[in-house]
């Protein structure tokens, strides 16, 4: 059996400045391209978040010289397929074709990104599905529950404080010139890496590549989120109202910090051992041991700007003040750096054994690799990974404990049916009740 | 040189009946370990309904040699992934593993296939009593249209038909289930001879092979439970219900019978719901959701099952739209489809993007072990897997065309959701359910 290292990647540079980052995967049937760019809904200006999401599920909606159905015409028939996904730190636009449809298929690729044209009736149809979409979002609890944690942990003006799709007030604001200037300003060459994986050969793929994404050659522009303002942050116990719900959805956390922290390391561990697997600490307490959940889970959001920390976990109604209590109390004792060093030998283990199984799939290889390009990690960071990981004390994860999370000062969301549920909450003092047209969402 | 996305394998039995078959392939230092019992909720009967499934939840607290906890924490020690599903046919259970640690997979996949019930407690089977009822409630009761698909499978089959319940069962047969039927169900059902064990990945079949005789020749031979009785279903008549949820905008269902799993049939559908639904410029999404805007989103599948299969398409409608013109819309698409047939270019698409789901069905060793497991399990040859990529041979245009014809001929069931306060937006002439 092989030992396991890092799969080994091409890479060069177009003129164009695009980086292209290949693995020569003979074994697979299909091309998978994916076009990493380090900005998105970060880069939305204020009153019209959405722009990132909004221009990119338009941008295969008509060229210069191609209309929206021949694109999707010429794309179907090659039985290739084109994807796109902002988020708020960084944008990717996807490629996947048969082998012997990628050339062709490419340069379709290659004309949207060079020649996209926003027209006005296309964009208008995309507005229409994409505010209905996000009325639909609010069909459900866990999404409500989400937004409104992140609107009240970050605030309005924060770009974390919105979902990247926007609201239905910021979307119906934006204008053919937004999503324009937004492909204009940031998705360019210059500042995107392709991850290219399949049965390419390297010559094959710099001239492909330099040939077909020739026209594509516009230049970066500063981005604006590195000037974001702080999270204005809500602390304290709020109510949303939904008549009738099956079960409670419950969210706390506070804002916390970026993934380029020295402190990552430690804290994925911690946060492995809190909720971050099926054996942590939450999911054993509130699912395991309680029977109150199907699941109970915590995460970093990281991020450029520093995610929040956020636990998270949906319960038989009846449950909720005690379900509450109990999360409290594993993020309470965490927090005063009670991790033993039993728990940091079995996640340690456990995030690295994981870590070779993450390069199987194209998915997953690109999945790990833009962020790289997100986040500026440079181009060694996985190769460093696993002795890094190792190297962490029980120490350091304790501190970092005590350092990014406390339970003073938590936003707690839950999102059911209050009339049931404000009598179980009536012991944790305060509860202020809110929805999500008083947040603004 | 096979063709692209052939599985190389190799096919054993152990003489207490367990099927064997390995995969080898090194391009990730990994192996996936499935074991498929031939199991799901359509074994069950009325009154009993959710009970394969909420085996499968007991499956993971603990047996024999294995305390309660231990399975996950072993597992998630070495950074397994580790999970297992329920359908109406089978119950997978399955590990990923860094290949050095496939030993501790297989000793823990026998442990509980033979010596489960000595650890079965009345505390385990209540806690996971509970979890399962929050599973309904947070997959099913508390989504958005949540409730429609069991609500289709009610219209369909027959009361008491066995694909007529869901797989996650009603709340009052979760609350019934008793170890009394833990343990009779684990006796019928998990035996050697009722299992399909598949190992695919970066492995050594021969070391692989004496690996999981040592673990599971051990176990005990027991017969092969018995095979259910499943009626024929067909609609006589179509139905036309309609319920309300809590959902921004309303969803029609259509819905007819379908061919099983492995049939020409089956092939057939697949081409022809991927020429009405995938890609802007397939039928339904062109006409309803690009031209008229009547749509949000239109999505038409076929869901082929060992011994039934279902044939909806399910279109969302936009905001102040009613599912009466929706519904034309589609009929109107079908008529002009068995009326002209498709064009080569949309039969060429259609045909290129079932070879693509067909590649991008097998890029993992997951996905090829649980493909072998699946055909071996469903259809009682693994062969069939490969022999699946060429199902789409001899198919034609004219096929889809005639298939169409007879979807339209056929009884159908038509399910409208529609909001609290909006009743009115529901199809024609439909009756009220639920």
């Amino acid at each position: 059996m092989s030992t396991w290292h890092l799969p080994e990647m091409q890479r060069f540079h177009l003129s164009s400045g695009l980086a292209v980052w290949l693995l020569d995967r003979q074994d697979l049937p299909v091309v998978s391209v994916t076009l990493a760019f380090p900005e998105g809904a970060n880069e939305d200006r204020p009153g019209l978040q959405g722009t990132a999401h909004l221009t990119g599920i338009t941008l295969d909606s008509g060229t210069v010289t191609r209309s929206a159905l021949d694109i999707s015409g010429a794309i179907e028939r090659l039985g290739s397929s084109l994807r796109f996904h902002a988020g708020h730190d960084g944008t990717t636009v996807g490629l996947t074709s048969l082998v012997r449809n990628f050339q062709p298929s490419l340069e379709i690729l290659g004309d949207i990104l060079a020649h996209a044209a926003f027209p006005d009736t296309e964009l208008e149809r995309k507005r229409t599905q994409h505010l209905t979409s996000i009325a639909q979002q609010k069909d459900r609890a866990s999404t409500i529950a989400s937004w409104a944690f992140h609107r009240l942990a970050y605030g309005t003006s924060h770009p974390y404080g919105t979902d990247v799709g926007g609201t239905e007030e910021s979307v119906r604001r934006i204008r053919h010139e937004n999503t324009a200037g937004y492909h204009e300003r940031h998705l360019t060459p210059d500042s995107c890496t392709a991850i290219v994986i399949g049965p390419v050969r390297e010559s094959e793929c710099r001239a492909l590549f330099q040939e077909i994404l020739a026209p594509w050659n516009t230049r970066r522009q500063h981005p604006i989120a590195s000037s974001a303002p702080p999270p204005e942050t809500r602390p304290g116990l709020f109510l949303i109202d939904r008549p009738g719900s099956a079960q409670a959805e419950i969210r706390m956390g506070h804002p916390s910090l970026r993934r380029n922290s020295p402190d990552f390391f430690p804290v994925i561990i911690l946060n492995r051992v809190l909720g971050g697997q099926f054996s942590s600490r939450l999911n054993a307490n509130l699912r395991e041991r309680r029977g109150f959940t199907y699941g109970a889970w915590s995460s970093f959001g990281l991020g450029k700007l520093g995610g929040p920390f956020l636990a998270g976990t949906a319960v038989n109604t009846a449950d909720t003040g005690a379900a509450i209590g109990e999360m409290a109390g594993e993020i309470d004792g965490m927090s005063k750096g009670n991790m033993t060093a039993e728990e940091l030998s079995f996640a340690t283990e456990g995030i690295a054994g994981n870590f070779a199984l993450m390069f199987e799939t194209p998915a997953q290889v690109a999945g790990v690799l833009q962020n790289i390009v997100f986040y500026g990690l440079g181009e060694e960071y996985y190769a460093t990974y696993l002795d890094t990981l190792r190297g962490v004390t029980l120490d350091q994860v304790n501190i970092a404990a005590t350092k990014y999370l406390t339970t003073e000062q938590m936003t707690l969301v839950v999102v059911g049916d209050a009339g049931k549920i404000a009598p179980l909450l009536s012991t944790r003092g305060g509860v202020t009740p809110t929805g999500l047209d008083q947040l603004g969402l | 040189m096979s063709p692209p996305g052939f599985t190389e394998f190799s096919s054993h039995q152990l003489p207490n009946g367990l099927q064997l078959l390995l995969h080898s392939n090194a391009s990730a230092p990994l192996v996936a370990l499935m074991v498929m019992y031939h199991v799901g909720s359509k074994n069950e009967r009325p009154g009993k309904t959710g009970f394969a499934h909420l085996f499968e939840h007991i499956m993971f607290k603990g047996s024999a040699h294995v305390g309660d906890g231990e399975h996950f924490r072993l597992l998630q020690e070495i950074g397994a992934m580790v999970n297992g599903s329920t359908t109406e046919d089978r119950t997978n259970y399955y590990e990923v593993v860094p290949s050095a640690h496939l030993d501790l997979a297989l000793s823990l996949e026998a442990d509980r296939m033979g010596y489960l019930l000595p650890a079965l407690t009345q505390a385990k089977l209540d806690n996971q009593r509970d979890v399962v009822k929050n599973e309904r409630r947070q997959s099913y009761d508390n989504q958005p249209y949540g409730r429609a698909h069991e609500t289709l499978l009610a219209a369909l089959f027959p009361v008491d038909h066995p694909y007529g319940w869901p797989v996650i069962g009603s709340m009052a047969d979760l609350s019934a289930a008793s170890l009394d039927d833990v343990r009779t169900f684990f006796s019928t059902y998990y035996t050697p001879a009722n299992a399909c064990l598949v190992l695919a990945g970066d492995l050594d079949p021969e070391s692989t092979l004496s690996s999981v005789e040592r673990f599971f020749a051990p176990l005990a031979c027991s017969p092969r439970p018995p095979e259910p009785i499943i009626p024929a279903a067909t609609l006589t008549s179509g139905k036309r219900w309609m319920m309300t949820d809590r959902v921004a905008v309303p969803r029609l269902y259509m819905a007819w019978h379908g061919p099983a799993i492995n049939t020409r049939g089956d092939a057939v559908l697949d081409l022809l719901t991927n020429h009405l639904s995938v890609g802007r410029n397939s039928r339904l999404h062109r006409s309803l959701v690009y031209r008229d805007q009547i749509a949000q989103s239109v999505v038409a599948y076929q869901d082929g099952m060992e011994r039934a299969g279902i044939t909806a398409i399910t279109a969302t409608a936009q905001r102040g739209r009613g599912l009466k013109e929706i519904e034309d819309a589609i009929l109107l698409e079908l008529e002009a489809i068995a009326r002209d047939g498709l064009s080569p270019e949309e039969f060429e698409a259609a045909l290129n993007a079932a070879e693509m789901d067909l590649m991008q069905g097998r890029i993992s060793a997951l996905q090829r072990a649980s493909g072998l497991a699946t055909y071996a399990t469903l259809t009682g040859d693994a062969t069939n897997f490969n022999g699946s990529l060429r199902r789409f041979d001899g198919i034609g245009a004219e096929e889809l065309r005639r298939c169409t014809r007879q979807l339209l001929e056929s009884p159908r069931v038509i399910l409208s959701v529609v909001p609290l306060e909006s009743p009115h937006l529901a199809a024609e002439k439909s009756e009220e359910v639920l």
